[in-house]
């Protein structure tokens, strides 16, 4: 079985948040999903600042619509 | 003690104090200053000494003294008066240039007033432009949660939710999105005033026959005759003049929905040297000319959603782009008789005329 890749999200807004977790759990996604509230976070979490996690394989972009 | 001639030394002691009087007194006092030198010279130098009697020898020279006093009086004089003219016409210039230099300034201040203005009034219009752009941005975030809540409680609660609920959040779903579009209109109406305009030529007809051979696709259903005149090359950018042109045939289309077969015309009117005027005509629903001012303005409609659907930004979106190639736009119609729109457009000859000649 291969390795799920991770998933990036960048959102500072909670209910944005939570609906695109809702969105990833309703299509049965079982990835790892790491957010982070700011660029200045996600650029930390990246570069591996303070913490050894892997590369996310994924980062969903800003492209809200409704 | 030598005796001395009247005739002898009459003109040029005279002459000198005639002289030197008209120059320092005037007129008046010099011609005063004549007569007595004349009654002197007569009493002191003039044989017999002591005497006013003047003898029949003297006579002539005393009327040659008094000719030479009047020549040199009336000089002096004429010299005084160009002095004077001279002196007046300085001071009167002097004024002048005063005046004009009041004026001066007062044209300069007025002028560095007005691109005062003109700055603020265009940093103002900025501001309003990133102010709206930042307004629909920030209003579709809480906009998106009431559609994605809504959605998910939808889905969560159908089960439990009776008919009477199921519609109700289906109406708030139907009115946020309906938001959507109407800050995404906005959006797009506040990004044409922020968007550099590219001029070049452009040839109407040729922009006019692409956009109805596109819109003549998604219509293949309708009856519609295209009655398309000769239509001319133009000044401005033309990606906003095509939005121009996609925006009114849009609306014609629209409004001569109910009309077998719909009549939509475009041509244009040669107005003057300078200006050309484009129209588009329908047969379609019309509108009552007493609220055409109205008719270009943001999100105002003269129809019912039900009838044509719509946000009322298309006329607004037309006017503005006109107004910022130099342009204007009106409407003509009546009730259920069809619309006319006009625009009107610099003329691409005239345009690059304009441009060539301004430094």
């Amino acid at each position: 079985m291969t390795t799920l890749g991770r998933i990036l999200i960048v959102e500072d807004d909670p209910n944005d948040v939570e609906l695109t977790m809702t969105a990833l759990a309703d299509y049965n996604l079982a990835n790892e999903v790491v957010v982070t509230r700011d660029g200045q976070q996600a650029l930390d979490y990246l570069y591996c600042r303070g913490n050894s996690a892997p590369a996310p394989a994924t980062i969903p972009l800003s492209c809200c619509s409704i | 003690m030598q005796h001395y001639q009247f005739h002898e030394v009459e003109l040029p002691v005279l002459t000198v104090a005639i002289a030197l009087t008209t120059w320092y007194a005037g007129i008046g006092p010099s011609v005063l200053a004549v007569l007595l030198s004349s009654a002197c010279f007569d009493y002191f130098f003039a044989e017999p000494l002591y005497s006013l009697d003047i003898s029949g020898r003297d006579l002539p020279y005393f009327f040659i003294f008094v000719a030479w006093a009047a020549i040199v009086v009336s000089f002096s004089a004429v010299r005084r008066r160009i002095e004077d003219t001279l002196r007046q016409a300085r001071d009167n210039l002097q004024v002048e240039v005063e005046q004009r230099r009041h004026r001066e300034d007062e044209v300069r201040k007025l002028n560095q007033e007005l691109a005062k203005r003109a700055a603020e009034l265009e940093s103002t219009n900025k501001e309003l432009e990133s102010f709206a752009y930042s307004v629909s941005h920030d209003l579709r975030a809480p906009l998106r949660h009431m559609v994605g809540f809504s959605e998910l409680l939808q889905k969560q609660a159908s089960s439990l939710l009776d008919e009477k609920s199921h519609r109700y959040i289906g109406t708030i779903l139907e009115s946020a999105k309906r938001m959507g579009i109407l800050i995404d209109d906005l959006l797009a109406f506040s990004r044409i005033g922020r968007a550099e305009t590219k001029k070049t030529e452009v040839d109407l007809e040729h922009l006019v026959k692409e956009v109805v051979a596109e819109i003549r696709q998604d219509t293949k259903g309708r009856d519609i005759a295209w009655k398309i005149g000769a239509l001319p090359v133009c000044y401005g950018d033309r990606s906003m003049l095509r939005l121009v042109v996609v925006n009114l045939v849009s609306i014609a289309v629209k409004f001569t929905r109910m009309r077998r077969p719909a009549e939509i015309e475009i041509g244009c009117v040669d107005r003057n040297e300078k200006e050309v005027e484009v129209f588009v005509r329908d047969n379609g629903a019309g509108f009552d000319m007493q609220y055409v001012d109205k008719l270009f303005g943001v999100f105002q409609r003269l129809h019912l959603p039900e009838q044509f659907e719509g946000t009322g930004i298309g006329l607004a979106t037309v006017q503005r782009i006109i107004h910022r190639h130099g342009g204007t736009v009106r409407g003509e119609g009546a009730v259920d008789q069809g619309a006319t729109f006009y625009f009107s457009l610099p003329k691409a000859q005239d345009a690059t005329e304009r441009t060539a000649r301004a430094p």
